[in-house]
C-alpha cells in the first residue's frame, strides 16, 4: 500500500491545531526506529504558514500546511551520503533512521540542503537529520497522522494512493512544485496562483445575481476561458498568466452585458470590486 | 512484602520521571511500594476536558506523554441534520485546539510555582515594609508556615477592621472543574469566607458580555444567559431555513473555543456547504472571513451601529421589513421609526449618512439590507466585540432590533453565537449536569450568605483602594444580571464597613484582561492593603505583587466530575459541543511540586481555623464527585464504579427528536419574554423611566452615538488609529502565553531576540509611518506604552491597529505603572472609564492611539 494525501487549503481554519498536535505528539516522545524526540521549540515538520495576497479591501489569504511531501524520487535520499540511512518504507513513506543518521559524514547537512521545500530540519543536539515521519507509528496501529487527526477543518484527504489520485483528478489538486521532478505524494487544492476575480452585483441588492457567465479573454494570444459566478455573485480565475491583459466579459440574462476591456494582472491576486449590471431595458 | 533495593532504585528512577525537573513531594519516597511502581510505568488513557476541548492524555511513568482528541465510540448515536438535500453529521471525535494540544507543555512548563513563597520584606500584622511589592523576591516557605500566615491575617484582618476588610477577587477564567477550578472559584471560596463572616465582594463587572447585558436585556430578556437569546436548534434552523448568514464583528473561528475548541467549526463549514450566502462586517479579515465569507465589508471598529440604523432606514423607506411582525409582536417600533427616518431629530439615517460616519459606501448598505430582507438571515453577532466600546448596548440593541423587523424566531430568522452561551446543535435536553458555574451548589446542604453588603468593581478597583470614596451605579453583583441592577447606586467604603486590607486572590491573569493595567497595578503598590494572598500556577503579574502565593494545581491533577463544554449558569447544557459527554475528570498526574488544588488549599485554611466541618460537611473531593455524580443525569446511564472505572460516557442521541427551535415559540405566541411587556421593546419604558427621553448616552430607543473621544473626535488627532483589542487567538486570556509551542506560532523575534508580541497594521498606516514588516513599533496614548511587532497587512481597514490582549505585562519597572511594556499587553492602553452613564462597565475596545517606529527611545 502506498499512501497519497490531498490538502485542501480553502478548508483550512488556521487554527494551528496541526502544527501543536505534531509539537505534542513527538515532543519528549521517540518512536524507535522511526523518529527520535523533536525538540521543543526548533523544527516544524508540519508547518502552516499564511500568504496574504491583493490589496485593501480586496485581499486572499492562502493558509498552506507544509510538511514532507515523501516524494517518489526524494532529492534528500539522493543527497545522503551514508547507505539507508534515508529510505523509503513499503508504504512509501520516506524516514530518516536516527541510528543510522550520522552527522560526522555530513558536515554540511546535505539532506537539508538537497531538500527544496525545505522541510528537513538538522538538530543541534543530538546530531541528527529529522522530519515528518507520517507518523507511520501511528499508522502501524491504525491511526491517523496527529496533525490530519486534529484537524477541525477536513483539510486533510489521506489514503491509498489511487483512491487519493481520483480524488485529485476530480477536484483538480496539483502538487507543489512540480518542476523540482521528485514526485511528491502530497496534493494541493487552493495554491496561490495569479488570479482574477470580481463580485457581480445588480442594480437592487449586494450578491443577487449567481450564474453569470463571465468570461475573460487575454490580449495578447486570444486565448478564453469562462465560468459562473456563485450564490453570492462571486467569480474567481486561477492560474492565469502573470502581467498579461485581459477583458472581461459578463452576460446574465435579463441584464445588460457589460465588458471591461485591459485588465492587466500587475499584481497577484487581482480583484476587480463590484461590477454592477444594469436591468436590460425591456422591448 | 519488602522494597528492595533493586526497586528502590527504580523507584528514584520513575520518580526523577514523574516529577521531571521538580522535585519530588516530601514524603512520597517513602511510602511507593512495588506494586505502586508498576501501576506508575503502565500505559493509561485518561478522558478529560481542557479549556480547549475534550482530550483523552496518555500517562506513562506517571507523565502525561501527550494529548490526542477525545474519541466517540462507534456505537454510540450521534445527532444528523438533514438539510437542503444534505445530511449533516459531526466528526466521531472531539476537536480540540492548539490549547487543548498545547495542554501538556503548558502543565510541564519550568516556571511552574512550586512551592509555597513569601515575599522578602512581607510581615505579619502589617508590619512589613511594601516598597517592593512586584518586584518579585520571595522565599520559600513550607506550607506549615503558609497556612500559619494565612489564617493568621484572615484573623487578625477581621478581629482588627471587621469582615469587610477581606476581599476575595476571582481570576479570569480557570483550568477546567466543576468542584475545582471554576466550580472553587464560584462556591467553595466564597463559602470559607462567608463562614468566616463574610467578606467585600468584588464584582467583576462582565468584560466580555458588556453591552448584551447592558443593551439587548432591556429589549428581549435573557438575564439568566447574560443577554444572548436562547439558541437550541438553530444550527438546523440556519441550515434548513435560512438565506444568509451575516457575522457582525465576530470571529468565531479564532474566539469561540472556550472549553469545547473547535467543535463548531464543522457547523460554520456546513453553512457553506448547504449553499448559503455568508458576509462578513468586520474591521479586519478575521480567520471566520478568510474561510467562510463571500464577501468581507470592512467597517470602522465603534461605528456598527449607524450602518445598522441605515439598514434599518432601507426596510422601512422601502417597506421590506414584517410589518406584521411588528404589529404584534413588539411595543414601541413607531418610536423607533421616528429615530430612523429623522422625525425626532431631523436626521434620517440615510445609507449615505451612515457611510460617513462607519466609512461603508452607502452602496453596499442598501445592497446588504436589501439581500437581508430577500429571505430569512442568521445574524451571527453575539457576545462580538462590538459590544466593548463606548455605547456597546446601543450596537447590541441594534442588532436585536434588526432581526426583530424581519421577524425574529421565524424559520431561519434567529441570532446566535453558536458556541458561547446559546449553543446551536441539536442534544438531549433532559440531560442534566453540573457545570463550572454551579460547583458544589446542587449537592452542598447548608448554606451561608454573605453577611456582608460592601462591594468593590473591578472596573474601578484602584480607585476603592487608593481614592476612597468612590460611587457608581449599576455594574454587576455576579455573573448574571437582572435589569434593576443596573438602577442600583454603591459606594465604598459603604458606612459602618471598613476599607479593604486583605485581598485573597484565585489564578494570576486577570490584571491584563481588564482595562487600564497601569491604574489597575497602583492599587497593589500600597501598604494600605497589608497582604495579598494568591493560590497560582505561575509566577504571572498578579503573582508578582502577591505577599504569599500558594502553588495550585493543574486540572490533569486533581480529580473532578463534568460535562465537556458545560458552563452550568450561564451554559446549561453542552449545546455548544456536538456530544453531550460526561466526564469522570481521573487525575491525570500528581500535582507537580509542592501543588495542591485550591480545594484543598482552602480546606487547609479551613482545618486550621476549626471551620473544616461546616465548609465540606465532612465531604472529600471523592464525597463531592459522588454526590454530583448522583444529583445527575448521569447516575441513570451508567453506575458510579463503570463511571469512574472508563472515565467518560457519551450520552447517546435520543432515537426520537423533536426539535425547539430558539424563539419559535415566542414567534407563534407573541408573548412571555423577560420584558415588562412580555414583548421585544423597541422602545423601553425601563429606560425612559430612569433616564428619561433626553440622556445623550442611553435613550429609549436604540441609537447611533458618537464615540466621545473616537476617531471624529478632537482628540484624534493626537492619537489617529483606532486600536481594536480582540479576544487572544494563541493564548486562553492570559494562560498558555508561557507556551513555546504557541510563541513560535505568532510572537516576532526582534534584533534583540526579545520575543515581541505582533500587532496588525495597514500597509497604508505602515507605509506613512515608515513602518516595515517586522520592524518594533511603540504604540502609546494618555494611558500606557507598549511595544510591538509590526504585522503590516491588507487584512485590516486602514486607520485600525489590531491586537490581542493577554500577552504577558513586562514593564520597565514593575513598581512604576505607566513604564514601557515591552510584552504588549494591550490593556496598558485601555481606559477604565466605563462604557456609558448607563453601563458601568469595561470598555476594552476601539482606543484612539498612535504608532511610530521604535529606535531604541521613549
Amino acid at each position: 500500500m502506498k499512501y497519497a494525501l490531498l490538502i485542501d487549503v480553502n478548508r483550512c481554519s488556521i487554527c494551528f491545531a496541526c502544527e501543536v498536535a505534531c509539537k505534542d505528539e513527538f515532543v519528549g516522545n521517540a518512536y524507535p526506529p522511526y523518529s527520535a524526540t523533536q525538540p521543543d521549540v526548533e523544527q516544524e515538520w508540519i508547518k502552516l504558514q499564511e500568504f496574504e495576497k491583493g490589496k485593501y479591501p480586496y485581499v486572499k489569504v492562502y493558509p498552506i500546511p507544509l510538511l514532507c511531501m515523501h516524494c517518489e524520487n526524494p532529492p534528500c535520499i539522493k543527497a545522503c551520503p551514508v547507505p539507508g540511512a534515508i529510505y523509503k518504507t513499503e508504504d512509501s513513506v520516506v524516514i530518516i533512521d536516527p541510528k543510522k543518521c550520522d552527522t560526522g559524514e555530513c558536515s554540511t547537512k546535505p539532506c537539508v540542503k538537497g531538500c527544496p521545500w525545505g522541510v528537513i530540519f538538522f538538530n543541534e543536539e543530538s546530531n541528527i537529520s529529522q522530519k515528518c515521519t507520517l507518523c507511520i507509528h501511528r499508522l502501524k496501529e491504525g491511526q491517523e497522522p496527529a496533525c490530519f487527526d486534529a484537524c477541525p477543518s477536513g483539510v486533510f484527504l489521506f489514503g491509498e494512493e489511487s483512491e487519493i489520485l481520483k480524488e485529485v483528478k476530480k477536484r483538480g489538486a496539483r502538487p507543489m512544485n512540480p518542476e523540482y521532478e521528485a514526485g511528491p505524494r502530497v496534493y494541493y487544492i487552493g495554491l496561490p496562483s495569479v488570479t482574477l476575480a470580481g463580485h457581480i452585483i445588480g442594480e437592487q441588492s449586494l450578491m443577487d445575481i449567481p450564474d453569470a457567465k463571465v468570461a475573460i479573454t487575454e490580449k495578447k494570444s486570444g486565448s478564453a476561458v469562462s465560468c459562473k459566478s456563485d450564490i453570492s455573485g462571486n467569480f474567481v480565475f486561477e492560474n492565469l498568466k502573470a502581467g498579461a491583459t485581459y477583458s472581461v466579459d459578463v452576460q446574465c440574462r435579463g441584464y445588460k452585458p457589460k465588458t471591461i476591456g485591459n485588465v492587466k494582472l500587475d499584481i497577484e491576486y487581482k480583484h476587480l470590486g463590484d461590477l454592477k449590471l444594469a436591468k436590460a431595458t425591456k422591448k | 512484602m519488602s522494597v528492595t533495593k533493586n526497586d528502590y532504585s527504580k523507584a528514584v528512577s520513575v520518580l526523577s520521571d514523574v516529577f521531571g525537573s521538580f522535585h519530588s513531594g516530601d514524603n512520597l519516597m517513602k511510602s511507593i511500594t512495588p506494586k505502586e511502581i508498576k501501576e506508575i510505568q503502565k500505559e493509561k488513557k485518561i478522558y478529560t476536558s481542557t479549556f480547549g476541548g475534550g482530550v483523552v492524555s496518555t500517562v506513562k511513568n506517571g507523565r502525561v506523554i501527550k494529548t490526542d482528541p477525545l474519541p466517540i465510540p462507534e456505537d454510540v448515536r450521534q445527532y444528523e441534520i438533514k438539510a437542503r438535500g444534505k445530511v449533516f453529521t459531526p466528526p466521531r471525535k472531539c476537536l480540540p485546539d492548539m490549547w487543548g494540544h498545547g495542554y501538556r507543555r503548558w502543565i510541564y512548563d519550568p516556571a511552574r510555582v512550586r512551592y509555597p513563597l513569601k515575599r522578602v520584606g512581607w510581615e505579619p500584622g502589617g508590619k512589613g515594609k511594601y516598597d517592593n511589592r512586584g518586584l518579585s523576591e520571595f522565599v520559600r516557605i513550607s506550607w506549615d508556615e503558609a497556612i500559619d500566615h494565612v489564617t493568621g491575617e484572615l484573623k487578625r484582618v477581621k478581629e482588627t477592621y471587621g469582615s469587610a476588610a477581606i476581599t476575595y477577587m476571582d481570576t479570569f477564567h480557570t483550568t477546567w472543574g466543576t468542584i475545582h477550578g471554576m466550580g472553587t472559584e464560584y462556591t467553595i471560596i466564597p463559602r470559607f469566607l462567608n463562614i468566616l463572616g463574610g467578606f467585600t465582594e468584588y464584582t467583576i463587572g462582565t468584560s466580555s458580555w458588556v453591552g448584551w447585558v447592558s443593551g439587548a436585556s432591556f429589549m428581549y430578556g435573557f438575564w439568566w444567559a447574560n443577554a444572548t437569546s436562547e439558541g437550541h436548534d438553530t444550527l438546523a434552523d440556519s441550515l434548513q431555513n435560512s438565506r444568509m448568514v451575516v457575522y457582525w464583528a465576530i470571529d468565531p473561528t479564532k474566539s469561540t473555543r472556550m472549553y469545547h475548541g473547535h467543535e463548531m467549526e464543522p457547523w460554520r463549514h456546513w453553512v457553506r456547504e448547504a449553499g448559503i450566502k455568508t458576509v462578513m462586517i468586520s474591521p479586519e479579515v478575521n480567520d471566520t472571513a478568510v474561510v467562510h465569507a463571500d464577501r468581507w465589508i470592512p467597517i470602522f471598529p465603534g461605528y456598527d451601529a449607524a450602518m445598522a440604523a441605515a439598514i434599518m432606514y432601507v426596510w422601512i423607506t422601502e417597506g421590506t421589513y414584517d410589518k406584521e411582525y411588528v404589529k404584534t409582536h413588539t411595543v414601541g417600533f413607531e418610536e423607533l421609526k421616528d429615530y430612523i427616518v429623522g422625525k425626532e431629530d431631523g436626521i434620517p439615517k440615510t445609507p449615505e449618512w451612515a457611510e460617513k460616519i462607519c466609512d461603508v459606501k452607502a452602496d453596499t448598505i442598501t445592497g446588504l439590507a436589501r439581500e437581508w430582507a430577500a429571505g430569512p438571515t442568521t445574524l451571527y453577532c453575539q457576545l462580538s466585540g462590538a459590544c466593548r466600546g463606548w455605547y456597546g448596548h446601543e450596537w447590541t440593541r441594534m442588532m436585536v432590533a434588526l432581526q426583530t423587523l424581519q421577524g425574529l424566531g421565524k424559520p431561519g430568522v434567529n441570532m446566535v453565537s453558536w458556541g458561547w452561551a446559546s449553543g446551536g446543535a441539536p442534544f438531549d435536553k433532559s440531560i442534566r449536569m453540573p457545570g463550572y458555574t454551579t460547583g458544589i451548589k446542587p449537592v452542598e446542604t447548608k448554606l451561608y450568605p454573605n453577611p456582608v453588603p460592601q462591594k468593590m468593581h473591578a472596573l474601578d478597583v484602584s480607585d476603592c483602594i487608593l481614592r476612597p470614596p468612590v460611587k457608581w451605579r449599576g455594574g454587576s453583583t455576579g455573573a448574571t444580571y437582572w435589569g434593576e441592577e443596573f438602577f442600583y447606586n454603591y459606594e465604598y467604603p459603604m458606612p459602618g464597613y471598613s476599607e479593604v486590607k486583605m485581598i485573597m486572590r484565585l489564578g494570576g491573569g486577570q490584571i491584563l484582561s481588564y482595562s487600564n493595567v497601569n491604574w489597575r497595578v497602583s492599587g497593589y503598590l500600597t501598604p494600605k492593603i497589608e497582604t495579598i494572598v494568591i493560590d497560582a500556577l505561575f509566577m504571572e503579574p498578579c503573582t508578582w505583587y502577591a505577599d504569599i502565593v500558594l502553588p495550585a494545581c493543574s486540572d490533569f491533577e486533581r480529580n473532578d466530575i463534568s460535562m465537556l463544554g458545560c458552563g452550568g449558569l450561564y451554559i446549561p447544557y453542552s449545546g455548544s459541543a456536538n456530544h453531550q459527554i460526561a466526564l469522570y475528570h481521573k487525575k491525570s498526574i500528581e500535582p507537580m511540586g509542592q501543588s495542591k488544588s485550591d480545594m484543598d488549599i482552602y480546606y487547609s485554611f479551613a482545618r486550621k481555623m476549626g471551620i473544616y466541618e461546616q465548609l465540606s460537611e465532612g465531604n472529600t473531593e471523592e464525597d463531592w464527585i459522588k454526590k454530583l455524580f448522583y444529583a445527575s443525569s448521569i447516575c441513570k446511564y451508567v453506575t458510579y464504579e463503570e463511571f469512574k472505572e472508563k472515565g467518560y460516557y457519551v450520552f447517546p442521541f435520543p432515537e426520537k427528536y423533536e426539535p425547539t427551535p430558539a424563539l419559535r415559540w415566542f414567534y407563534e405566541e407573541a408573548d412571555g419574554l423577560c420584558t415588562p411587556s412580555g414583548k421585544i421593546e423597541l422602545y423601553s419604558q425601563v429606560l425612559a423611566d430612569f433616564y428619561g427621553e433626553k440622556n445623550p448616552e442611553i435613550a429609549p430607543v436604540p441609537k447611533f452615538i458618537e464615540p466621545k473621544d473616537g476617531r471624529r473626535s478632537d482628540f484624534a488627532k493626537k492619537y489617529p488609529l483606532t486600536i481594536f483589542v480582540t479576544h487572544p487567538k494563541f493564548r486562553f486570556h492570559t494562560m498558555q502565553e508561557n507556551v513555546t509551542w504557541l510563541r513560535k506560532l505568532h510572537k516576532m523575534k526582534g534584533p534583540d531576540g526579545h520575543e515581541y508580541e505582533p500587532a496588525w497594521i495597514s500597509g497604508e498606516d505602515a507605509v506613512a509611518r515608515g513602518i516595515k514588516q517586522g520592524d518594533i513599533v511603540q504604540i502609546f496614548n494618555d494611558k500606557g506604552k507598549l511595544l510591538a511587532g509590526a504585522h503590516v497587512t491588507e487584512r485590516i481597514k486602514p486607520g485600525v491597529v489590531r491586537m490581542f490582549y493577554g500577552a504577558n505585562w513586562l514593564p520597565d519597572d514593575r513598581t512604576k505603572p505607566g513604564s514601557l511594556d515591552r510584552g504588549g499587553s494591550a490593556n496598558v492602553l485601555t481606559s477604565n472609564e466605563p462604557v456609558s452613564v448607563h453601563a458601568h462597565l469595561h470598555r476594552i475596545e476601539h482606543i484612539m492611539v498612535e504608532v511610530r517606529k521604535w529606535e531604541g527611545q521613549n
